[in-house]
């Protein structure tokens, strides 16, 4: 195209008329100048806070020069990158350094991701599915906060406010969002757990009455794993170190997985099991131990309840019979039990191995091995966590939000499930919107950081199911498959431009702060901060007409400013927690990072009740509970021994570890079943058939978190796709070689990806690492590797929520 | 052809203003030289937002960083077993706010400019280098400006507008790169040898 004199002058004449509106550039102000003057390349600024590429929240030191983050390394005062037990720490960590995973190190490029969302977007196209184009335009924040917050009003006013979903992420700002949800009047506020270890946290509930032991692999002689790749699927990354510690120092590492994990790899044992039979082996271990009178007596008489029932009903659950379910040699479970048994101290886990249908009752199975064996609370065993951090304020909703707040959840909650947990239970509520029998038809929903079309088993219903709501708002830094849904996608912050407060799971209690390290990127605000801008243009307030998103919770000033807002909503929870500073206090801790004195503690459950609170305490059936202020029974916080002694026992209805659940006896699981009192094995309900012959599992590794890093180009260099498992036998039996493109089918959907040939996979199982498949999100992510999502059924575990991610049966064709 | 520089800043001016948000309708009625600009804006919009703004297949990155910066990780002392055998491990390029974007800012608080916290985008957007060197012209600073030209946008410009005619997507915004190829190339804008030249790049240390 040629352009002459007279056009462009005409263009140039332009931009004397207000055509152009303003300008992106402004004369310098005094503070930019002083920016000028900055040190070196290798000067620059060290900032700690801690790592959020997964949940795991380790801590970090972050270089920053020239406002530009150029690196992060491991933050040496933060024990969650050294060692669950504080000794260990204490002694070592500034010796030997703290350490941060692959997916921590490449937390620059989630910074500098070019694919990031930078300003909101409104769709302009109504339909919407995958593939659909939504036709984004531009919006200004004004317009994007007035539009959702006067589609918030409108269902608020029409006493609707429940037909709002909230699905938050369970690591970051979780409190000012579930405490909007409250003041507004929703009970549906859900978050990530219930894809994760719901299973598992009911599992040791019943056993021990707490949801998440840690384990001491450091102190350990004998590792028996289930399901868990802890060495590689870091989500603490002390673990590899303490584990690999345990190992040097002559522990044995057992890992039971039907896929020969890095963890396994390293393990001096993998026992390939078939899918979804842990507990039938762990039932078997159980009988060969008491058979032989392997159990810890004295630790069973003091300790454990139920015990007789158990023993009974293991009576026939023999080797044999747990061979033909599991495929392990029934020679080689009963070598294990001995072993297991006679090696002391030693820990027995399990993890995401739970996801399917008989999954909680084999993590009691599993925990169980450590109840016999009298591996609970001691120096390289399962002990209890004292996550003691940070205190969550409550706050007291107002009359409109009540009315609303009472109705059910749109998931049953827990009325439905006996092991509810309040992440909510998101294949429920999926299939509650898609059958319309709920208790309601939802309207909205506000997702942060929630990529459902890629996390909740059964994707074409998660997009059915999507279409239905009426308006969507999704909060996250990239377009995700689920944000290709929303009907206003707002840019989220990482986790290096915002605050958080990290409870550290350790074995004593250790606060991390997380502070932006640069400033927010695109000048969004943080999540925390769009909240609360929400909760203040809907006028939200508590009972007492306290205005929660205006007001300072450190001066009871109204502060205008978010971040300072929220800065002293830390204070606060700080203040009020265990660490008992400021928010400015734990900046200039060393690391930013509180570690208590006190350090780990063993055999808490032998821990007297002091007289005084003992006294004070209302005691049923040998349990004592606190008094609220109303003089009514509170928390459980210790049992009467028998020789009367008051002392903190395990928070279990017996006050012991359960191997028999009275409780279960009266109560029904979301199907209706009645509970079983012990922790049995039933088949898991897919099984393998004629058409689908194979099991699917999936794993995750070191190399991504879930389903959300993959258009990280750090990582994508470290591992660029990931194929199909397949066990060699199989693969010939199939006429499938290596590398060959197959086609994976399930009742309910088809994908495709290159087969892997390997040994290390049991010959009726493929698998692949969870999270590949993306077909939206960004162009590294894009179209490497395959979703195993749609091949799945929408459906969680009846007693826990759990999704079953791993309760898939397909068929496998040369494509 | 000869433009004095205040009128090339007008022409900077206006090629900033188009790349910094979507046209409005006075804007688009003026520059297509019709009158039913109305109908045309949420087209235009959208065709902005899936070029510059919307991750995906049409995008084009408008930031001199991704085109120019590369990234070196040092894994000499890395035992990773994940580290997959061909990893490239140098001259890794494509990511938002590298040198270059520091180094821009620093330029333009030098001559007197930093970006308005209002514009919510980063320093080495298209829309401030072009304001840049209209700013630098219309003070008659044709040497600063020229210099700007040479070190940032010069080095850029040219496959970012390659790339914009190159979509599908780019309809408004495909005449646009072409009046701007067609103004730019006398100023010795286009040439992009700079790049092949080794732009900034740094090297992370992958150890501790
Ligand atoms: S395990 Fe890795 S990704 Fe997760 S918080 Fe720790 S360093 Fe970050």
């Amino acid at each position: 195209m040629k352009l002459d004199r007279r056009e462009f002058l005409k263009l140039a004449g332009l931009t004397s008329a207000a055509a152009l509106g303003g300008r992106v550039l402004r004369p310098v102000t005094a503070s930019a100048k002083e920016a000028l003057i900055r040190g070196p390349y290798d000067g620059g600024e060290w900032v700690a806070s801690c790592c959020n590429m997964c949940g795991g929240q380790t801590g970090i030191l972050c270089q920053v020069v020239d406002g530009r983050l150029v690196r992060i390394k491991p933050n040496d005062h933060n024990p969650n990158g050294f060692s669950n037990v504080s000794g260990d720490f204490f002694d070592n960590a500034a010796k030997e350094g703290a350490v941060i995973c692959p997916k921590g190190n490449a937390g620059i490029m989630a910074l500098y991701d070019p694919d990031r969302l930078k300003t909101p977007l409104r769709r302009t196209n109504p339909e919407k599915g995958m593939g659909v184009d939504p036709r984004w335009k531009a919006i200004s924040w004004e317009e994007a906060y007035g539009e959702i917050a006067s589609r918030l009003k409108s269902l608020r006013e029409a006493n609707e406010a429940h037909k709002l979903l909230w699905f938050s992420e369970d690591h970051s700002f979780t409190h000012p969002q579930g405490d909007f949800c409250k003041l507004y009047g929703t009970p549906n506020y859900n978050m990530h757990s219930n894809l994760c270890d719901v299973g598992r946290k009911a599992s040791f509930k019943i056993l021990m009455g707490d949801e998440r032991p840690l384990i001491d692999a450091l102190n350990s002689k004998y590792m028996l794993i289930f399901g868990w790749n802890p060495l590689s699927a870091t989500k603490w990354a002390h673990l590899p170190r303490i584990i690999t510690r345990g190992i040097e120092r002559g522990a044995r590492l057992v890992i039971v997985d039907p896929h020969l994990s890095y963890t396994a790899s390293k393990a001096q044992e993998w026992v390939p099991i078939r899918p979804g039979t842990d507990g039938a082996l762990a039932l078997a271990m159980a009988h060969v131990i008491l058979r032989d009178g392997l159990q810890d007596q004295a630790f069973v008489d003091a300790w454990v309840t139920g015990f007789d029932s158990f023993r009974e009903y293991v009576k026939d659950k023999t080797p044999k019979w747990a061979q033909g379910i599991t495929t392990i040699p029934a020679e080689r479970i009963e070598r294990l039990a001995r072993e297991f048994a006679a090696t002391k101290p030693a820990i027995v886990d399990v993890w995401s191995g739970a996801h399917h249908t008989n999954g909680v009752y084999a993590g009691w199975a599993i925990a169980a091995l450590a109840a016999i064996t009298g591996n609970v609370e001691k120096p390289g065993t399962l002990t209890l966590p004292n996550a003691k951090g940070s205190k969550h304020i409550e706050v007291e909703p107002d009359g409109t939000a009540k009315k609303t707040l009472k109705q059910i959840r749109l998931d049953g909650g827990k009325d439905k499930w006996p092991y509810f947990h309040k992440s909510g239970v998101y294949t429920e509520i999926i299939n509650r919107i898609l059958d319309g029998k709920g208790p309601y038809q939802p309207k909205m929903a506000v997702i942060v950081f929630q990529n459902l079309l890629m996390s909740v088993v059964g994707t074409k219903n998660t997009e059915e199911a999507l279409k239905k709501l009426d308006f969507i708002v999704v909060v996250d830094t990239m377009m995700s498959e689920t944000a290709q849904f929303a009907d206003i996608a707002i840019p989220g912050t990482t986790y290096l431009e915002r605050y958080d407060l990290n409870t550290h799971w350790v074995t004593w209690p250790v606060v991390g702060l997380r502070q932006p390290v640069v400033k927010q990127l695109f000048g969004q605000p943080a999540e925390y901060e769009f909240v609360c801008e929400l909760g203040r243009r809907l006028g939200l307030k508590e009972e007492n007409g306290n205005e929660v998103f205006w007001q300072g919770r450190m001066s009871g000033a109204r502060i205008e400013d978010k971040t300072r807002w929220y800065e002293e909503w830390l204070s606060k929870e700080l203040k009020e927690g265990e660490p008992k500073v400021t928010l400015e206090e734990l900046k200039a801790l060393p690391g930013a990072t509180w570690v208590s004195k006190k350090g780990t503690k063993y055999n808490k459950h032998e821990d007297p009740i002091p007289a005084e609170k003992a006294a004070d305490a209302i005691t049923e059936n040998n349990i004592l509970y606190s008094k609220k202020k109303d003089g009514t029974k509170d928390k459980q916080i210790g049992m009467l021994k028998p020789d009367g002694t008051a002392v903190r026992g395990f928070f279990t209805p017996s006050g012991k570890l359960e191997l028999h659940a009275a409780k279960h006896e009266s109560k029904v699981d979301a199907k209706g079943r009645p509970l079983k009192p012990l922790p049995v094995y039933e088949p898991r309900e897919w099984q393998p058939s004629s058409g689908y012959p194979l099991f699917l599992i999936n794993w995750k590794e070191a190399s991504q978190t879930h389903s959300r890093t993959q258009n990280n180009a750090y990582l994508a260099e470290l591992k660029s796709t990931d194929g199909l498992r397949i066990n060699a036998e199989t693969a010939a039996r199939l006429g499938i070689s290596d590398g060959d493109l197959v086609r994976i089918e399930s009742p309910y959907g088809k994908v495709k990806m290159k087969a892997e040939l390997t040994e290390g996979i049991h010959p009726e199982v493929v698998g692949t690492q969870h999270g590949w498949g993306h077909w939206a999100m960004g162009r590294t992510a894009k179209g490497r590797g395959a979703h195993t999502g749609f091949l799945a059924k929408t459906v969680a575990c009846p007693l826990s929520g759990q999704s079953l991610n791993k309760e898939i049966c397909v068929n496998v064709f040369k494509a | 052809m000869f433009l004095r520089p205040e009128e090339k800043a007008g022409i900077y001016f206006l090629f900033s203003r188009l790349f910094r948000e979507a046209p409005d309708p006075g804007l688009i009625n003026e520059i297509l030289e019709r009158t039913d600009g109305t109908g045309k804006e949420e087209e235009i919009a959208v065709e902005y937002a899936s070029l510059f703004v919307v991750p995906g297949e049409c995008r084009v990155s408008p930031y001199e960083s991704f085109y120019c910066d590369s990234l070196t990780v040092d894994t000499s002392t890395a035992d990773s077993p994940y580290f997959q055998a061909g990893c490239r491990l140098g001259g890794m390029k494509g990511f938002l706010y590298g040198v270059s974007a520091a180094a821009v800012e620093k330029a333009y608080r030098e001559n007197g400019f930093e970006v308005d916290p209002r514009f919510y985008d980063l320093p080495d957007h298209i829309a401030c280098e072009l304001e840049f060197v209209g700013r630098l012209y219309e003070r008659g600073r044709d040497e600063a400006a020229r210099a700007f030209i040479h070190r940032h946008l010069g080095r850029w410009v040219s496959l970012f507008l390659t790339e914009l005619e190159k979509q599908k997507r780019s309809i408004f915004y495909k005449r646009a790169a072409r009046k701007l190829i067609s103004f730019l190339t006398p100023e010795g804008a286009l040439e992009g040898k700079a790049v092949e030249k080794g732009g900034m790049s740094e090297c992370v240390p992958a150890k501790r």
